[in-house]
């Protein structure tokens, strides 16, 4: 580890006085050593070094910006407390929730919890009339998590922070017939953006995500499903572009670790100018997870000479008697398409813009549909 | 002034010579058929009036209104009013059939120094050539030929035509893969566009297509050239004969 991540660490050392009681911060400070020198985190980040967003993350989580918000939280059917004040069932639900995520894999994820008094938990009892919107704190790092209830429906609308950096840990738990649908875009060139989202489900619980990122100075971005119960199902689809001097690296990891699970990705990206996009798409199917059927997709055109795109679809099965498939393609603008257009009239430079967002536009649905376009648009033009 | 010459036309397609010295002159208000076998040319011929990258024109010209075309965009190649029916429509999806003909339509009005159409007169413009055409007007939602049949896609090619009217249509084997219903809305849409200021130039295997829409002259291509020519009575008897009594 160098000096400055040494530094950062130390810096976290401060605030374990400030992390909730149900977590152990020893515990995580230890993880956080290990986890950001064990070998597995070269490979987890290889196109996108962690360190700056250590230190990023570190600093936000001094800084005194404002708490996160979460707008219709007044609904009848949900309970919002902040994370230093959860009663001893709430912290037990909590510290379950945690548990789930692999430190190993997401080192920063204790960075979050040790800043967990600036957190906070939602029970969902009932289906909310009303979407819960997620507003994180500018210029902050801090954890969410949201415990949806058996048979509950929720839509969630998440947009990113402006601050200058930013970190988010989204953990969800969806209980049996649950149902989540969670709509998040990242539309502003932030210094630095980490976000990890967590998502368990149980018997037949279902969870739909659309995202929606851009590029940042530099912008990470992890997902990961656990399909627990049979019947499970997730279905991801989600639209990026990195414009000149951007950044993004998503990642995407569904375990299906339960019989006849269902699980859906389709990522398109753009990279153009001067840019760097990076791709990971991995399902691992458990021992066990009978008749799971998985599929995962990422198409991504390269726009400029020295656009730079890496995908890597990746699958790890433990069971016979699956339906698997996934594949991924880095390419350019399809020249029967565009002269399809132009032979109808359209000008070159607005054919090009046509195929681009009608390409994007195949992934990108839910409530922020509108704002995308628009930005893509101002992007591509 | 002729309406479209074309004169001792060269092209070669990757480094082959496909056409040989092609001529061909077709006047306002006329229907012309070209037919050969396959390999003939009559796709690159299609391909290289309506400008397609690719097909590199070594010798002679194009001239439509008076203008030589032969090195112009496709764009304004279009702007000019030529319009291609592929012979297979591609299919675009996320771009939807409403944003694509919308585009094409003000790019064309703005060419041709019109006022754009509003959104309604547009919209009601699309309805009526998509019920004359038997096209639920549900398509424009979809992509761009997503998801339809083949005689979706050609009736949709024809929409385009009765949408954008251009001066020139050239059909590239619009009738191939047409059950005779579809084949007779298609041929509809085609006599609908024919009129004075306009010509049409069809390319087709088959003289089926010619019982509907009658042309003026049968032309036939072989091995890069225009080889016979005729009236219409020239495509019954390649009908009944086969090419090989001209072509050997």
């Amino acid at each position: 580890m160098d000096h400055r991540m040494s530094d950062a660490t130390a810096q976290m050392r401060d605030l374990a006085g400030t992390a909730p009681s149900w977590f152990d911060a020893q515990a995580g400070l230890a993880r956080l050593d290990r986890g950001l020198t064990a070998p597995a985190i070269r490979e987890y980040w290889k196109y996108t070094p962690i360190q700056p967003f250590v230190t990023a993350l570190v600093e936000a989580a001094h800084a005194d910006g404002p708490a996160p918000e979460i707008h219709n939280a007044d609904q009848p059917g949900i309970t919002v407390c902040p994370m230093g004040e959860l009663t001893a069932d709430q912290a037990v639900t909590v510290a379950a929730m945690a548990g789930e995520i692999d430190p190993d894999r997401y080192p920063l994820a204790d960075l979050a919890l040790l800043n967990g008094s600036v957190g906070t938990f939602c029970h969902v009892a009932e289906s909310l009339p009303q979407p819960l919107i997620l507003k994180s704190g500018s210029n902050a790092n801090q954890a969410t998590f949201i415990h949806v209830a058996a048979g509950a429906e929720v839509e969630l609308q998440e947009s990113a922070p402006t601050g200058p950096s930013n970190g988010q840990l989204i953990v969800v738990r969806v209980e049996a017939g649950g149902r989540v649908r969670h709509a998040r875009c990242a539309l502003d060139r932030l210094a630095a953006h980490w976000s990890l989202l967590v998502a368990i489900l149980a018997d037949n619980a279902a969870y739909e995500l659309n995202q929606h990122h851009f590029g940042g100075r530099r912008r990470r971005s992890d997902c990961h499903f656990v399909l627990a119960g049979p019947g499970a199902t997730a279905n991801v689809t989600a639209a990026f572009l990195a414009d000149e001097g951007s950044h993004i690296d998503q990642q995407f990891v569904v375990e299906h670790r339960s019989r006849d699970t269902v699980s859906r990705q389709k990522v398109h990206g753009i990279g153009t100018g001067r840019s760097r996009c990076v791709f990971n798409g991995r399902i691992h199917i458990h021992e066990g997870a009978t008749a799971s059927d998985a599929t995962l997709t990422n198409r991504n055109l390269s726009l400029h000479p020295q656009a730079e795109i890496d995908t890597k679809p990746e699958l790890e099965i433990y069971t016979d008697d699956v339906r698997c498939a996934h594949g991924a393609t880095v390419g350019q603008l399809s020249e029967e398409s565009l002269f399809y257009l132009r032979s109808r009239g359209v000008p070159e430079a607005q054919a090009r813009l046509l195929l681009c967002n009608g390409f994007l536009r195949e992934c990108i649905k839910g409530p922020f549909a509108d704002a995308v376009m628009a930005r893509i648009r101002e992007a591509l033009q | 002034m002729s309406f479209l010459e074309v004169r001792d036309l060269h092209v070669t397609v990757a480094e082959k010579e496909i056409l040989k010295g092609l001529n061909l002159r077709i006047e306002s208000g006329e229907v012309h058929a070209i037919m050969g076998p396959n390999g003939s040319g009559k796709s690159t011929l299609a391909s290289v009036l309506a400008g397609r990258p690719g097909f590199q024109i070594t010798g002679g010209s194009i001239s439509f209104l008076d203008q030589d075309i032969a090195h112009l965009e496709p764009d304004e190649i279009a702007h000019l009013g030529i319009f291609l029916a592929f012979q297979y429509p591609v299919e675009i999806p996320g771009v939807s059939n409403m944003e694509f003909l919308k585009a094409s339509v003000d790019s064309l009005h703005a060419a041709r120094g019109e006022q754009p159409l509003s959104t309604v007169e547009f919209m009601k413009a699309v309805r009526t050539v998509a019920t004359d055409l038997d096209l639920n007007p549900e398509f424009l939602k979809r992509g761009v030929n997503e998801g339809f049949s083949g005689g979706e896609k050609k009736r949709n090619e024809i929409l385009q035509l009765l949408l954008l009217q251009p001066r020139l249509a050239v059909l590239d084997e619009t009738d191939s893969g047409l059950d005779i219903d579809a084949l007779q809305v298609v041929a509809a849409g085609v006599n609908r566009f024919s009129a004075p200021g306009n010509a049409v130039l069809l390319i087709t295997h088959y003289q089926r297509l010619l019982n509907y829409i009658v042309p003026d002259a049968v032309h036939v291509l072989s091995q890069g050239q225009i080889v016979r020519s005729g009236g219409k009575e020239l495509a019954l008897e390649l009908e009944e004969k086969g090419y090989g009594w001209i072509t050997e």
